[in-house]
């Protein structure tokens, strides 16, 4: 039988990270926070089958990632262009920022915004989560120098971004 | 700085606020409850060692008969009752195989559906027989439970798709279902509500995001006579008609009682429910807003 607390320790610690995943994947508060309790419902009911997994985070990460690919499928009308027209700001005006480099947290919002969804979902891991390259390969289970690929191209293109 | 992307980590400040994230914990525990006493339920008695522990606890001469008509006992489990040696087979194996196959939301609602239909039926045919005491109540009402949280989920993710067509279909099969078996849901001590939607849409009845009156509400009691929620005077009522009246005499009166009552409750709960604002309403009154502040 699964561990409920332990499922549930691992619910209070990549709850955020999760979180901000899906906020910066779909650019929609509500819609993040849906995506990541559907996320936990379902890796809980996968456990409790029976099935073994060797990393919980990166199943989480997978199955978030899975949803969120699921939801554009879905919803075709909210495609990641369209989120870019519509001046992508996942945090929205009310904000919880009240810091004094707020200016600078929304161009970097905008910024990541910019970038293709597979890229941005590994710089999201890579310059928010911290998580090293390795890491990333095997929280999205994509091989390591795919991630180094896109590391890449994202500083070429935020770098064109951030200076423009 | 070296590399400019390094700035980035300052999103990191992006974060649920703690009412959400304790919302989100309280949700997922609940789903974490609902999913594994399903799966223990499944668990034992998926297995046919699973089935003879459940036997072997005071029913030693039932496992032997069990044992020697194994092959055909799942198919003479099909029309067990509460009570009946054979009833464990039916709502642990039998119900589960079947509902094994239910693979997307709407299939899992339909079988709920048909599960919750299945439980009145029982309580109907126990009913009839004179065999519907309180521990049979008890065991229906638990099943029942079991299987509107289950419809509830699978509705909820229909709707998140925002497959209207589908809902409608579901909560139309559900209306009949709870007209069909009011009485029988009454005795489980389980209160179904069907809101119906009025057509200039004033109504103040449970509303999906764009879909008027089309849902149906359960309300379960913690024994079948006792429910905090209703009104003290409703409750007197309940008891002064349960008390000392032979339950088989005048049933027509009974069910007429019983609807009135009905009624003065989907009145008592719904407005401390649900919102009667609609997406419609909140537009208008921000308009409202907007024309007072300019």
């Amino acid at each position: 039988m699964a561990d409920k607390d332990a499922f549930i320790a691992v619910y209070d610690t990549q709850a955020d990270a999760l979180f901000r995943f899906a906020l910066f994947g779909v650019g929609d508060r509500e819609l993040a926070k849906d995506l990541v309790s559907e996320t936990f419902a379902k890796v809980w009911e996968y456990i409790t089958k029976g099935n073994k997994t060797e990393n919980m985070k990166a199943l989480c990460y997978r199955t978030l990632r899975n949803l969120i690919v699921d939801h554009y499928r879905k919803h075709k009308s909210g495609s990641l262009d369209g989120l870019l027209e519509a001046g992508f700001d996942p945090i929205g005006e009310d904000g919880m920022d009240r810091v004094e480099n707020e200016e600078d947290k929304a161009m970097l919002r905008r910024a990541i915004g910019t970038l293709p969804a597979a890229i941005r979902e590994v710089v999201v891991l890579r310059y928010i989560e911290e998580y090293s390259p390795k890491e990333i390969s095997e929280l999205l289970h994509i091989s390591q120098s795919l991630v180094s690929v896109r590391l890449f191209r994202a500083t070429q293109l935020l770098k064109k971004t951030l200076h423009a | 700085m070296n590399d400019p992307l390094k700035q980035f980590s300052i999103l990191k400040s992006e974060k649920l606020t703690q009412g959400e994230r304790d919302a989100m914990r309280a949700k997922l525990l609940t789903q974490m409850d609902t999913y594994s006493r399903a799966h223990m339920q499944h668990a034992r008695s998926s297995t046919f060692g699973g089935v003879l522990y459940r036997y072997k606890r005071g029913f030693g001469f039932a496992l032997a008969s069990v044992l020697a008509v194994s092959t055909g006992a799942s198919y003479a489990a099909a029309s067990a009752l509460p009570g009946d040696m054979l009833y464990p087979v039916k709502i642990h194996v039998n119900e589960r195989i079947e509902g094994a196959v239910a693979i997307n939301p709407k299939a899992s609602a339909e079988f709920a559906q048909k599960q919750i239909s299945r439980r009145a039926f029982e309580a109907e045919v126990l009913a009839k027989e004179d065999r519907l005491d309180d521990v049979k109540k008890d065991q229906l009402r638990e099943g029942t439970k079991m299987h509107i949280d289950a419809y509830t989920q699978a509705r909820a993710k229909i709707e998140r798709k925002g497959e209207r067509e589908k809902v409608e279909e579901l909560e139309s099969k559900m209306r009949r279902t709870i007209k069909d078996h009011e009485r029988a849901f009454s005795d489980m001590g389980v209160v179904a509500i069907v809101s119906t939607s009025t057509e200039d849409g004033d109504d103040d009845t449970p509303s999906l995001e764009g879909l008027r009156g089309q849902r149906s509400e359960f309300f379960i009691r913690p024994t079948p006579n006792k429910d905090t929620r209703f009104s003290s005077s409703t409750l007197n009522n309940m008891n002064r008609e349960e008390i000392g009246r032979p339950s088989r005499l005048n049933n027509e009166e009974r069910l007429r009682r019983e609807n009135r009552q009905r009624e003065n409750e989907i009145k008592e709960i719904i407005p401390a429910k649900i919102s009667p604002v609609s997406r419609g309403d909140e537009e208008e009154e921000e308009a409202q807003a907007d024309g007072v502040q300019n």
